[in-house]
């Protein structure tokens, strides 16, 4: 394993390959009983349209239409908040900061109630998105008063200040409509079933969000030793910042107007890959977004297999693993100091 | 180092692949051959997405058709043994399109992202979502159309309006009472005038005295309510052993409704599932609220 | 030619000046140590160098090109500074050490076997080559400090500020350090600033003295024209007792009974 940790590139390949043989082998998970060959068929047909006779649209088109695009869009919000939870831990230089510390999601959500309480609920997405990009505006426009020092902290009061202003207008919103409750929180506890017409937009908000990412990856490295540090070693902090700031924003805000509010894998995978490979960005940014889409394919797996759990939405599963572990680092980094 | 450059071209290509090709190829797909065209006219399979559609479906007699309800349908009896494809808000895509439905009934405004994977799938889906009385009675024809039961649908649109009607004449010129209707206990719920409920109130020559809310459920304090000082109580049973409530819980003492003993119950399946129980829940808060004109009424 | 030359600056934060009328010149081969009373402005002195402070009036010029005139990379081309770096990182001393090189290596490429090289030399130099795939947070505060040092060198500044370099340091990785400053800045081609503390070390390894009072440039020069029982006395408000032998001069504050 060590003589593999020290081949970055080869451990990238691979764990690529293991997350592409999880998304097929997600693809056979289901309520609906699909016999593993069927599954084979239908992705031979669509990938290199060699028509096998026997398998029957119906089949198809669950395996195609429906998983599918549950696993695609598992593996890229999965990945999407993975990187922006380990861009957000270096440039707050907090180990608990997540995609969600600056407010995004509690805009997001909101966006989303104002959806489901006009009943214009095909606008979900995009008022959701709209939501984050929205909550972003304020938290960078009340946390950036001028390049002091203190910037950051000011950043992440206003983060959790605009977060609490905007999840209390939603509380309002929940209690005023209470027949929508349930709708809304269900949206809340986050779920991969949140179909729409295409995936596109989301995969190019993640992808060019993981891109920008990887080409800070080395200023990220210098900025983790501290801000003056970085700019004596000729690092731009404020445009950096800046920059990353928007476009993790962007990740986070995409994948929560699609997903709702999956916790925790922004923090946690970031954490597990630091200690499998260290803070190096330029592989810990791949791995942690390989590893994100693992881990939600996998939670989400879990709700399909298990049926004790399957009524349970995604983000709630998420938690229930995120917590314990969270508790784990709590306390393996207490026994460290003493 | 060769090998390992391999390793990386085929697995980024694999990922490039599976990320891609849902996302590109968005083509509808072409409706699955389930039989002859005449399933279109009448269709063998059908699934209901709401416990109201189902009482819809069972209520002009297509219910050996119905394949597939969602987990809290259970009216008429016969609609428990179906199999269930979850709840109304979290309906299970996969389960439905693996039963291979012709049709598929769905409610439009809060099972708008399933309607809309169904119909990418191929599958007909037809949605419906009655807010009053009248929705209802339309909404009827337009299931009754879609599975061929047009004879049958007339007649429940005949029976139904004429119901309807009949309630109308009868108390239609009475003064209409002030209601409170409560849906839940704790914490206190009562039914603005966007709710379906509301509508029934007027219908059964009643008042809504939360009226003024532009929602459908809104929470509601003692204060607010003892401004109201409601002429009538009704609480909503939610199980055959339900008898908690707020007004029972509290001493309001003071209100009109208990003062002269105006408190009354009734199940909450035939107000709140829009289909042809919210007729006779008509009827029945209608006997509530002015029992002296209603005293005439056959019940069949 | 002068690497570094300072005309009439004066510094300070948020309208308060802290420095005044500061005029310096440094050629390289210098090893300039700053000593000053606490509160003085030792680090405002480095940190207007480094182009971190923007100067409330004079200039500060690198090379005969004021420093507002270089962009923040091209300023660490040339100004490597070293303070007392006490986060704990989990990168290995060989990672800390190539980040030296971050201002050198364009932004779409990554180091080349040059780059690999120098940090090579530089950790070598600074003794912690064998150190290099450990984890800077399993290392000393010794091993810590030559590992940015590396990194520092790593950057072939032609100026090296140092912010109280050996201040965590026991006796022999204090002299060790100052060892290798010093003759790096001899054989480099460098000009060393150094904010010290301990002004025997300063004397010992230093060529010239910077006196900082109230603000002010008390005195500055060769080391053995600046220290004298006059210049410590209005530095200090302290009378001092000078000792000379072979190897250096040695100061001892004179101890009221």
């Amino acid at each position: 394993m060590k003589h593999l940790l020290a081949r970055p590139r080869v451990l990238l390949s691979i764990s690529t390959l293991l997350l592409a043989a999880l998304a097929l082998y997600m693809l056979t998970v289901g309520t609906a009983a699909v016999p593993i060959d069927a599954v084979f068929s239908v992705i031979l047909d669509q990938l290199f349209g060699i028509t096998s006779p026997d398998i029957s649209s119906t089949q198809q088109i669950i395996v195609w239409n429906i998983r599918w695009q549950r696993v695609a869009l598992a593996m890229i919000v999965g990945s999407g908040l993975a990187v922006s939870g380990a861009c957000f831990q270096t440039m707050f230089k907090n180990p608990l900061a997540d995609p969600f510390v600056l407010g995004v999601s509690s805009g997001a959500a909101l966006g989303a109630a104002i959806s489901i309480v006009t009943h214009r609920t095909e606008l979900m997405i995009i008022l959701a998105f709209t939501g984050a990009i929205l909550s972003l505006t304020l938290v960078y426009f009340f946390g950036q008063r001028s390049v002091h020092i203190r910037s950051d902290q000011q950043l992440l009061l206003a983060g959790i200040a605009c977060g609490a202003m905007l999840n209390a207008i939603l509380s309002a919103l929940v209690a005023l409509h209470s027949g929508q409750m349930q709708m809304i929180l269900f949206w809340l506890m986050g779920s991969l079933t949140n179909y729409m017409d295409s995936l596109l937009p989301i995969l190019v908000i993640v992808v060019l969000g993981l891109a920008g990412a990887l080409l800070y990856a080395r200023d990220l490295d210098v900025m983790a030793l501290g801000d003056e540090e970085a700019r004596f070693l000729g690092v731009d902090v404020a445009k950096v910042k800046l920059f990353l700031l928007v476009s993790t924003t962007l990740m986070t805000g995409a994948c929560v107007s699609v997903s709702g509010i999956i916790g925790f894998i922004g923090l946690i995978v970031p954490h597990l890959v630091r200690k499998l490979i260290g803070p190096e960005h330029l592989i810990l940014l791949p791995l942690s977004a390989i590893c994100g889409a693992g881990f939600l394919l996998l939670a989400d797996g879990l709700t399909r297999l298990v049926p004790l759990v399957s009524g349970i939405p995604v983000g709630v599963v998420t938690a229930l693993f995120g917590s314990p572990f969270f508790l784990y680092v709590l306390y393996t980094a207490g026994r460290r100091i003493q | 180092m060769d090998r390992s450059k391999w390793l990386y071209l085929i697995s980024g290509v694999l990922l490039a692949a599976m990320l891609l090709t849902p996302v590109l190829s968005t083509k509808q797909q072409e409706r699955p051959q389930q039989g002859p065209a005449a399933s279109y006219d009448k269709p063998q399979r059908i699934v209901s997405m709401s416990p109201g559609n189902t009482e819809i479906l069972f209520a002009l007699g297509a219910g050996d058709r119905v394949v597939g309800v969602t987990s809290y349908s259970d009216y008429p009896e016969e609609a428990k043994s179906k199999p269930t494809i979850g709840g109304y808000h979290a309906p299970d895509v996969e389960k439905i399109v693996a039963l291979s439905p012709d049709v598929v009934f769905a409610m439009t405004d809060i099972q708008t992202k399933y309607i809309h994977i169904l119909k990418q799938a191929g599958i007909r889906v037809v949605a419906v979502e009655p807010k009053t009385l009248p929705e209802i009675i339309a909404a009827i024809d337009v299931i009754s159309e879609a599975i061929g039961e047009q004879d049958r649908g007339r007649e429940l649109h005949l029976t139904l309006s004429t119901q309807l009607a009949q309630v109308r004449k009868l108390v239609g010129d009475a003064p209409p009472r002030r209601t409170f209707l409560e849906v839940w206990d704790a914490p206190l719920l009562t039914v603005g005038r966007q709710s379906f409920i509301h509508d029934l109130i007027t219908q059964a020559g009643g008042i809504n005295v939360s009226a003024d809310k532009n929602v459908d459920y809104t929470p509601c304090d003692i204060e607010t309510l003892y401004a109201y000082n409601p002429e009538v109580y009704v609480v909503l049973s939610h199980s055959r052993n339900d008898t908690r409530s707020f007004i029972t819980g509290s001493n309001l003492a003071d209100i009109a409704a208990v003062k002269t003993n105006q408190v009354f119950s009734i199940t909450d399946d035939l107000l709140q599932r829009p289909g042809p129980r919210s007729f006779t829940g008509l009827v029945k808060l209608a006997e509530i609220l002015h029992p002296q004109e209603m005293k005439d009424w056959e019940t069949k | 030619m002068n690497i570094l030359q300072i005309q009439s600056l004066d510094v300070g934060y948020n309208s308060k000046t802290v420095l005044q009328d500061i005029n310096l010149a440094v050629t390289a081969g210098q090893f300039i140590s700053v000593i000053a009373p606490n509160g003085t402005g030792k680090s405002t002195l480095l940190k207007a160098i480094a182009g971190i402070l923007k100067p409330m009036s004079g200039t500060i010029c690198l090379h005969d090109k004021a420093l507002t005139n270089y962009s923040r990379r091209e300023l660490a081309q040339q100004i490597a500074v070293v303070g007392s770096e006490v986060t704990m990182q989990e990168y290995t001393a060989l990672q800390m050490v190539l980040m030296g090189r971050f201002p050198h290596i364009p932004r779409f490429s990554g180091p080349t076997p040059h780059d690999h090289t120098i940090v090579q030399t530089a950790m070598e130099e600074a003794g912690v080559w064998d150190k290099r795939l450990q984890s800077c947070s399993e290392l000393s505060q010794g091993e810590r400090q030559k590992i940015i040092i590396a990194r520092a060198l790593a950057q072939q500044p032609k100026l090296l500020l140092l912010d109280e370099p050996t201040a965590h340091l026991d006796v022999s990785n204090q002299f060790s350090i100052l060892h290798l400053i010093k003759k790096l800045a001899l054989n480099k081609d460098m000009a060393v600033i150094a904010v010290m503390h301990d002004i025997n070390l300063a004397l010992q390894f230093s060529t010239d003295l910077l006196f900082l009072k109230k603000g002010r440039i008390l005195a500055y020069g060769n080391c053995r024209d600046v220290a004298t029982s006059y210049n410590l006395r209005q530095l200090y408000d302290m009378d001092f007792t000078l000792h000379s032998d072979a190897a250096a001069t040695y100061v001892r504050p004179n101890i009221m009974e």
